[in-house]
């Protein structure tokens, strides 16, 4: 019962703004694809395209194969757990999961048998009884899961169901969506501004940027590969860098220091070019080693394990990250050091791309 | 949304409000303006002819006792309200249900008891008078001072709930903060307290003064030479011109809404309101001993004057008639008045038409109200909520006597709307002004309520496969059933009493109880008039005791 679920040109304007612009996308059958971006990209409003809360202004919607652009949400066959859960609060859990069968004209023994599973499968078994709102967030949060997947949907949409959650609650609710959505199988689209729940949770993952799609991929090819400086910023933090680099002479400049270039610097981009690095390729040495750029320390940013550094170099940020603390402990703002980024690990892109 | 299928709720609705509200105020405008040969604004002009003394003084008397009822009624409202959320004595919150009262009370029966207990031959006058051996009574409440005095017991009210509403919400430690800055009680409440309960006091002169200009039953009562532009409009119907009771109608409405828009535009201009943080301090502002003490007691005595005139409503309804002409106290006491209501069923009418026509009037309001609250909050109307709600709630801004009026205006021959029949002087009429005058009431509460409903939620109900009619059964009905039982239930406390429209519109055999109790008061069998209030009375109290059983059942299913 896996499904396929495509776009294709799905935009979507209102009186000014367009808010999804020609978005086309083919998620695979029992695949968990994610969409990241941060708050007004266009992510839930693809998504309640996708479940029909809003209608198209061009482009279609298809279920594996069949068009469904126009059909009304509730003959839609998508299931969906809503960021603030949408439980109804006048039911009991039970009641609550129950919804979505009666709607569909469930026989009754059936419908008792079904939720009795779905809730077992979600560790609220004993709670069947209980008024939603003596429930803890992490809670109702599986209930509203739970009322998604009762039905059996061929697609299961989610809007940024962890973010009312705390830190902790996050993780561990993150792995058990991730285990049930294999066990079940059921094509699943995430949406999430936050890039470590989108990267640990995805089979694959699209970057929006103002109703565009920015780049999709799995999660290690976006962010080992980011194709804009954009996607390098929002999903590693890249320290984003102008530069004017001279292939031929094998010199780089970076604002008004001037490196020297091995034949280490990834892609063919040459002249103005703007280059992402990520904080945890940029290394900080003594100043005297070869080849490295003079810096000097500004921010310090104690976290424990590790700590993070920002130092500014002809004029430019870098911000560093995974600094052992038993190394960082000598380092303190104001003082003069060397920084050696990790060219090979770097995006470089033509100017304009910013 | 695909909101496509709720086209013809759309329809409908646009049906009704064109249909009902705003034929026949275009049919009264054109009324007023009929002339042989075309238009005529004689009736105009010759109203604001300064030289008309009469329509002058109905004028000032309308709008000047409104004014001081306003006055009065914010007072004693915010008194009310200081002393029930400020200061704690015995009793406290049992004496506050009393004190709102009268809003359950229709206007007419509260002038009654007025009436009796306050006029000429009232109770306390000739108490006095026989106490002090007098040989004429000392006081007596009649003309302007009497309606004002009924206005201000039916209408404090709306002061008391709004300003006892934002009292409790006051943010305690702005409280503290002025005490720690040395400011005493009553500078505490002049300069902190009461800025913060403008726009409660303002939102109930509002009602108030809207309510006072449409006030009927009172200048009936108790005007005697009087002038009040209610009045006017039905003596004018009663002489047979209709034509310049239409015009006097849309004078009357342009007056009321005039005052209802500058009030608008002063609460308008909102002031900031900062969010609450931390620790709920105390609510309270600390008062000297003396203070509360003379606080209370004026609120006590007050009350005392408000309780006595329902008393006496139920004494008098179990006097033999007859037998209560100059004594103090009827002499004779029976239950005839009541046992008629149950042997004679011409006695019993008056009250089998009020029931009859609160019912229809019930399942409309229901039906109008509910739809279109749905409609301008979830449905296909939410973009032009504000049109459609200012549109909607018309007739609650429009005097009962004046939708009257356009009533008779406009269906005084066949016509499609009214299934090709003449509805004057006919059952029917009557359960339709109600109709007009009640559903804004569910409109508002009914709104409300469905404005706490979160959107996604009924995005859930259809993501799970419910359409539109499911959603709403399911999901928001139960969820927004105690705003429509409220405003149901002031609806019909408006229905069941209701006089102003009625005393226009009725015929003999559909005559309601209000109308009832006026012509036995005509007749001067005050037993029987006081048993009809009491009965009004009782039906209202079942009322209310209904909707509070079916709030908490609604209440016990729902889980926030």
């Amino acid at each position: 019962m896996t499904t396929r679920l495509s776009l294709d040109k799905l935009t979507k304007r209102y009186d000014r703004n367009t808010a999804v612009e020609s978005v086309s996308l083919n998620i695979h059958p029992g695949e968990f694809f994610s969409i990241l971006g941060p708050s007004g990209c266009g992510k839930t409003t693809l998504l309640r395209l996708i479940a029909g809360f809003e209608s198209p202004s061009r482009g279609e919607i298809s279920l594996n194969g069949k068009v469904i652009t126009q059909m009304p949400p509730q003959d839609r066959s998508v299931g969906m757990v809503f960021q603030n859960y949408a439980l109804f609060p006048h039911m009991t859990v039970e009641r609550n999961v129950a919804f979505g069968l009666e709607t569909r004209r469930v026989p009754r023994q059936q419908i008792q048998e079904r939720v009795r599973r779905i809730l077992a499968a979600v560790h609220l078994g004993e709670k069947a009884g209980a008024p939603v709102s003596s429930l803890s967030g992490g809670e109702q949060q599986r209930v509203a899961v739970a009322r998604a997947l009762v039905v059996e949907p061929s697609v299961l949409l989610m809007d940024e169901p962890l973010s009312n959650l705390d830190v902790a609650l996050r993780v561990s609710t993150r792995e058990e969506i991730r285990s049930l959505q294999r066990r079940i199988g059921i094509t699943t689209v995430y949406v999430t501004h936050d890039q470590s729940e989108a990267m640990s949770l995805s089979d694959r993952l699209a970057v929006m940027r103002s109703g565009r799609l920015e780049q999709v991929g799995s999660p290690a090819e976006v962010y080992e590969s980011p194709r804009s400086p954009y996607v390098a910023e929002f999903l590693g933090g890249a320290n984003i860098l102008e530069a004017v680099v001279e292939r031929g002479a094998r010199r780089l400049y970076l604002g008004s220091t001037e490196v020297p270039l091995g034949s280490d610097l990834p892609g063919d981009a040459d002249g103005e070019v703007v280059i992402a690095a990520k904080p945890e390729s940029i290394r900080i040495c003594p100043l005297e080693e070869e080849g490295c750029i003079p810096a000097t320390i500004t921010h310090k940013e104690y976290l424990g394990f590790t700590t993070d550094f920002t130092l500014v170099a002809g004029g430019l940020r870098f911000k560093t990250s995974g600094v052992t603390t038993p190394d960082a402990r000598r380092l303190v703002p104001g003082m003069k050091v060397g920084l050696k980024p990790d060219w090979f690990r770097c995006s470089v892109f033509p100017r304009q791309d910013l | 949304m695909h909101r496509s299928r709720l086209v013809l709720p759309v329809l409908l609705l646009i049906a009704f409000i064109g249909g009902y509200v705003l034929y026949p105020l275009g049919v009264t405008f054109l009324e007023s303006v009929r002339g042989a040969g075309g238009v005529n604004l004689s009736r105009y002009l010759s109203l604001l002819d300064p030289s008309n003394r009469g329509n002058w003084e109905a004028v000032v008397n309308s709008v000047g006792v409104s004014l001081l009822t306003v006055f009065l009624s914010g007072a004693v409202g915010l008194l009310f309200a200081v002393v029930f959320t400020q200061v704690d004595f015995p009793l406290r919150s049992l004496l506050a249900r009393l004190a709102i009262v009268p809003i359950a009370l229709p206007p007419l029966v509260g002038v009654i008891a007025f009436l009796l207990v306050f006029g000429e031959s009232g109770i306390l006058p000739r108490l006095t008078q026989t106490a002090l051996g007098l040989k004429v009574v000392p006081f007596y409440l009649d003309g302007l001072p009497a309606i004002l005095a009924v206005h201000v017991y039916s209408f404090y009210v709306y002061s008391y709930l709004l300003c006892s509403s934002a009292l409790r919400q006051i943010d305690g430690s702005v409280l503290e903060a002025a005490f720690s800055l040395g400011g005493g009680a009553w500078r505490t409440f002049r300069r902190v307290v009461l800025p913060d309960l403008r726009p409660a006091l303002l939102g109930g002169a509002l009602l108030t003064f809207m309510a006072s200009m449409a006030s009927f039953s009172a200048p009936l009562i108790f005007a005697g030479p009087h002038r009040f532009l209610t009045l006017q409009i039905y003596a004018t119907k009663l002489n047979g011109d209709l034509s310049l009771a239409a015009a006097q109608s849309l004078m009357l409405t342009l007056f009321s809404i005039c005052f209802f828009v500058v009030l608008n535009l002063i609460m308008g201009r909102r002031m900031g309101v900062m969010r609450r943080r931390g620790v709920a301090a105390a609510r309270r502002i600390r008062m000297s001993r003396p203070a509360r003490m003379i606080l209370v007691g004026l609120v006590l005595g007050l009350l005392m004057l408000g309780v006595l005139p329902l008393i006496t409503i139920g004494v008098v309804s179990f006097a033999r008639e007859g037998t209560w002409t100059y004594q103090l106290l009827p002499g004779e006491y029976t239950f005839d008045n009541y046992l008629a209501l149950l042997t004679d069923p011409s006695v019993f009418e008056p009250v089998r038409n009020s029931l009859a026509m609160a019912g229809i009037t019930l399942v409309v309001i229901l039906v109008v109200g509910v739809g279109s609250a749905y409609l301008i909050t979830k449905g296909g109307l939410r973009r032009s909520r504000l049109t459609v709600d200012t549109v909607i709630t018309l007739p609650y801004a429009i005097p009962g006597t004046v939708v009257a009026i356009s009533l008779i205006l406009a269906f005084n021959t066949p016509s499609l709307l009214t299934g090709n029949a003449v509805l004057v002087g006919t059952f029917w009429i009557l359960p339709l002004a109600y109709v007009l005058r009640t559903y804004p009431l569910v409109v508002r509460s009914t709104a409300a309520a469905c404005d706490q409903v979160e959107d996604s939620l009924l995005e859930a109900g259809r993501s799970f496969g419910a359409g539109p009619w499911r959603v709403f059964g399911k999901i928001v009905l139960p969820l927004v059933l105690p705003g429509i039982v409220s405003g149901s239930l002031l609806g019909m406390i408006a229905v069941l009493g209701e006089f102003v429209s009625s005393i226009l519109l009725y015929a003999y055999s559909s005559r309601p109880i209000s109308v009832e109790i006026l012509s036995q008061l005509r007749s001067l069998h005050f037993g029987a008039a006081a048993a009809y209030c009491v009965v009004l009375l009782g039906l209202i109290a079942l009322l209310i005791w209904l909707s509070k059983l079916l709030l908490a059942r609604s209440s016990r299913s729902l889980s926030f």
